[in-house]
């Protein structure tokens, strides 16, 4: 359950803790937005877009769990907020097994010597040119 | 003067925190689709990053870095006042709770002005997809429909979220609603996604292929 | 445990029921009452089913004689495109759960409303204006893509008004997030008190699982058909080859919210068949926790599969190998549902009235639909059939055999609930078997036809696919009948029937301890639950036959 507790202006938290405390988280995901832009103009190779998105990836999880309240809420509204991320796990990842795996061309199966496509195989066009067709047609003209 | 007397369940909650907890858990519930919503969008721009990515890199210098870094740094600090917001309505503060509100939303308002201002730049520097398009390569074309797709799409959710804000806001100082309403907690996690969809698309457009 | 269902107290002269709150079209128009919002969503599929049909109807008319004889090609483009478009947006998605499931929902749970009561009626006007889009569309001559709107066609080259098209189904997919929303936050937070999550009508687990479905897989509809709206009317190039752009990306897109889709069109089905078949064999659903698991499973591995809608489309090899896999996986839990059923039915005291008739037609339809799509599962054989008539008749067996035969199952079953009104069990009976029949003869040919090698959407074809064109097509019109039947009868009903009282079904659940029409806010008093669901027989024991005997009138003897 959500533990909002009801504070009231007497024995709550004061206005000037609410920012100082809040000041603290801002001051943090700053920092991390400057080292992000920082480190663009630094020539860190590859690894560049895993620092970058790594980086937004903390700030988002302390936005997440500081600012909206992830961390004190009930294990209910936490798998609410997973859910989203692993569903675009399951959309990314599948998406990219079909992106990533168009070039391969049948390779590591018998049909290897037959792919098309970016002329990979060394027989280069397409199998049912070179393959004999079956017997119902004939010989091929 | 205490808002006790007006505190009043709709109809069909049992109770108050009962109402407050589904308010908050049914705004989660939509961000889990608003995350789909924008990961499409993110998706079809890393299926292309990963096709095309000396295209993207160039086309990601010309965007507007100091532009996007004020709008950066604003939205964190949007994000900011508004936790500062539900904090002081969780104290029933009303007129901190007030003041945080406006000026999250003024902040918001600025990311606007500042997003039109980096649009006329844009569009200044032909970076329109069409006929007079700066770049030369034809997948640089796809970053370029994909950052206004974007960045459009964001803007339009952070104006509904000034709005929504600016409407609290007037309905808490007006007294239409108690300081505590089960509104504010729903509105600031929308807000804190917009922002989050903000620190994700500056990582993926404006940093990339500048050294 | 014991087998005393409720605690309450009921005041029944005190309270006006939901009809009689408000007379006026302004309270109809203005209610956040969730049996009202049922009812105005349940009016405006209802004009959309049957606009979908007409153009079905014109397309199989002109589908009787092989050589296109009153169509043009663009005309019969045009009508198949909108009969796709309207059935699957604008009267399947929505159909079971924002009629019956806004209806039934909360008074099952034993809640006096919907979590979001405005936002429940401000889902009905997105719907509104989303379906004004849409109809703008037909009027300015329809759409010529198929409901698929596969780009670059789409997006570049079809004269149709593709953009008020996409619009009108990008904004009705929010009607689809609101109402899923909605229910997800009303099933977790306003179950009444013993109303544990085990104790749940299979029903409400139905609509719980389809919201999941609609919330996830609904925005991604929504940013592929923004896509194509961007790249039309923006010119902003994404899947435009000329610019590197690919159009197997929309397809990824739209598959993976469309294949999802199909369960938000069974799931609720499911739900609808569960409490009809425990109702009239007066048995517990056999395998409760199994059948809730199933449709959990359901929702979650039916987004694993969209692959199979492009085994032919330039996909990878690869991956068209695990989405033939992770395909044949999902087909396991609807088989274990049918299994359920089946057994829910053994030994049973069966009786026949109309919704259980509907609810055997689903039985053995989607099971037919089911087992077909095993096939499509399969790559070799999706490769000779994909974009033939065997996809089309798969695919009716389920949506239409299934879904629509569900959707008339519940619509029977509850009918006296939601209207206080008996209808005719006779020409109910008479319908659901016309239709049984009518189905059958329309899209059995469809299969055979289909693996024959007849391709889909051409309304020009070789001659020796004529006579299955023929048989279909004399069903078709079998079918209309049996569609209209119903919207005869049980309009009279509303007039004309007799008086229903609370339970003629005496069936379980909270839903039938109230009044018919039930009173505005439900229950007089919040119900505590302490049994089970189904509770028609103790535990261990076969049903005692329930004394046969005609419905049970209020006041009246037959």
């Amino acid at each position: 359950m959500n533990d909002t507790a009801r504070h009231t202006r007497q024995g709550g938290p004061s206005a000037r803790r609410i920012w100082l405390r809040n000041g603290a988280i801002w001051l943090a995901l700053m920092a991390l937005f400057g080292i992000s832009l920082g480190s663009a103009y630094l020539d860190v190779g590859d690894a560049s877009p895993i620092l970058r998105l790594g980086i937004a990836i903390v700030q988002v999880v302390i936005l997440w769990g500081l600012f909206m309240d992830l961390r004190r809420s009930s294990w209910l509204v936490r798998l609410c907020a997973v859910t989203g991320v692993f569903w675009l796990i399951f959309m990314f990842s599948l998406t990219f097994g079909d992106y990533l795996t168009r070039n391969w061309n049948g390779s590591g199966t018998s049909l290897a010597p037959y792919a098309t496509r970016n002329g990979a195989g060394e027989r280069g066009a397409y199998p049912q040119d070179r393959l004999p067709l079956a017997p119902q047609y004939g010989p091929r003209e | 003067m205490s808002d006790a007397a007006r505190i009043l369940h709709d109809p069909p909650w049992p109770s108050v925190p009962r109402q407050r907890e589904a308010a908050t858990f049914g705004m989660w519930v939509f961000l889990a689709s608003e995350a789909l919503f924008f990961g499409a969008l993110i998706a079809g721009y890393a299926v292309y990053r990963v096709l095309y990515p000396h295209d993207f890199a160039i086309a990601s210098q010309q965007t507007n870095i100091l532009y996007g870094s004020i709008n950066t740094g604003l939205l964190i600090t949007s994000s900011f006042t508004m936790t500062v917001a539900v904090q002081a309505s969780e104290a029933r503060m009303r007129r901190l709770l007030i003041f945080a509100l406006v000026l999250t939303a003024a902040i918001g308002i600025a990311f606007i002005a500042v997003k039109m201002l980096e649009y006329k730049d844009d569009l200044d520097k032909h970076l329109l997809p069409g006929a007079h398009f700066a770049l030369p390569s034809a997948a640089t074309r796809l970053f370029f429909g994909l950052y206004w797709v974007m960045t459009g799409v964001h803007a339009i959710h952070l104006a509904v979220g000034c709005l929504l804000t600016l409407a609290l806001a007037w309905a808490i100082a007006s007294r239409h609603e108690v300081s505590d309403s089960s509104k504010v907690s729903p509105i600031a996690l929308y807000w804190h996604f917009v922002d989050t969809i903000w620190i994700i698309l500056y990582a993926l457009i404006y940093l990339p292929g500048r050294p | 445990m014991s087998d005393a269902a409720l605690v309450y107290v009921r005041h029944r002269d005190a309270e006006q029921n939901y009809l009689q709150a408000g007379h006026t079209l302004l309270s109809w128009l203005t209610s956040t009452d969730h049996k009202r919002i049922g009812i105005l969503y349940a009016l405006a599929i209802t004009f959309f089913f049957f606009i979908g049909g007409m153009a079905i109807g014109l397309v199989r008319i002109e589908l009787m004689s092989p050589h296109g004889e009153f169509l043009t090609d663009d005309a019969y483009n045009r009508l198949f495109t909108l009969h796709g478009i309207v059935m699957v947006w604008f009267f399947l998605v929505p159909s079971i759960p924002t009629t019956l499931g806004n209806f039934l929902l909360p008074m099952m749970i034993g809640a006096k409303d919907v979590a979001f009561p405005r936002l429940n009626l401000a889902s009905w006007y997105i719907y509104i204006v989303g379906a004004a889009f849409a109809l703008t569309s037909i009027f300015a001559g329809g759409v010529d893509t198929g409901w698929t709107f596969y780009t670059p066609f789409s997006t570049m080259f079809s004269n149709g008004d593709v953009i008020a098209a996409a619009a009108g189904v990008f904004i009705v997919g929010f009607s689809s997030i609101a109402t899923g929303v909605n229910f997800i936050t009303t099933v977790h937070m306003l179950r009444a008190p013993g109303m544990t999550w085990f104790r749940l009508p299979l029903f409400v687990w139905a609509m719980y699982a389809t919201s999941i479905v609609m919330v996830l897989a609904t925005p991604v509809l929504a940013m592929s058909l923004l896509l194509v709206i961007a790249e039309r009317w923006l010119g902003m190039p994404i899947f435009n080859p000329a610019n590197g752009g690919d159009p197997i990306l929309f397809q990824h897109l739209f598959w993976f919210y469309s294949h999802p889709a199909v369960y938000i069109m069974v799931l609720p089905a499911m739900g609808v068949v569960s409490e009809v078949f425990a109702c009239f064999a007066r048995r517990r659903v056999f395998g409760y926790a199994m059948m809730v698991y199933a449709m959990m499973a359901i929702a979650v591995i039916g987004f694993f599969v969209w692959g199979h809608h492009m085994f032919v489309a330039g996909q990878s090899q690869y991956a068209n190998l695990v989405f033939s896999f992770l395909s044949f996986i999902v087909a396991v839990p609807s088989a274990i549902k049918v299994f359920n059923w089946t057994a829910t039915l053994y030994r049973g005291q069966i009786t026949f009235e109309a919704p259980m008739l509907y609810a055997l037609g689903f039985l053995g339809l989607f099971t037919i639909g089911g087992l077909t799509g095993l096939f499509l599962a399969s790559v070799p054989i999706d490769v000779d059939v994909h974009d033939t008539y065997f996809v089309i008749a798969h695919f009716h067996y389920i949506m239409v055999g299934g879904s629509v035969s569900a959707f008339f199952a519940g619509l029977h079953f509850w009918w006296p609930k939601i209207t206080g009104r008996l209808y005719s069990e006779a020409w109910a009976r008479f319908a659901a078997i016309v239709m049984f029949l009518g189905f059958n003869t329309t899209f059995m040919p469809q299969f055979i036809m289909g693996y024959g090698g007849m391709p889909r959407r051409y309304h020009v074809y070789p001659p020796e696919f004529q006579v299955w064109h023929v048989m279909s097509s004399v069903g078709a019109l079998v079918l209309f009948v049996a569609y209209t039947l119903p919207l005869v009868y049980l309009t009279w009903s509303l007039f004309y029937g007799r008086k229903a009282g609370d339970n003629p079904w005496q069936a379980t659940g909270l839903e039938w301890q109230t009044s018919s029409p039930p009173p505005k806010h439900n229950f007089h008093d919040i119900p505590e639950v302490t049994a089970a669901p189904y509770h028609y027989h103790p535990w261990q024991q076969a049903p005692q036959a329930r004394q046969h005997h005609r419905q049970e009138m209020q006041g009246e003897t037959e």
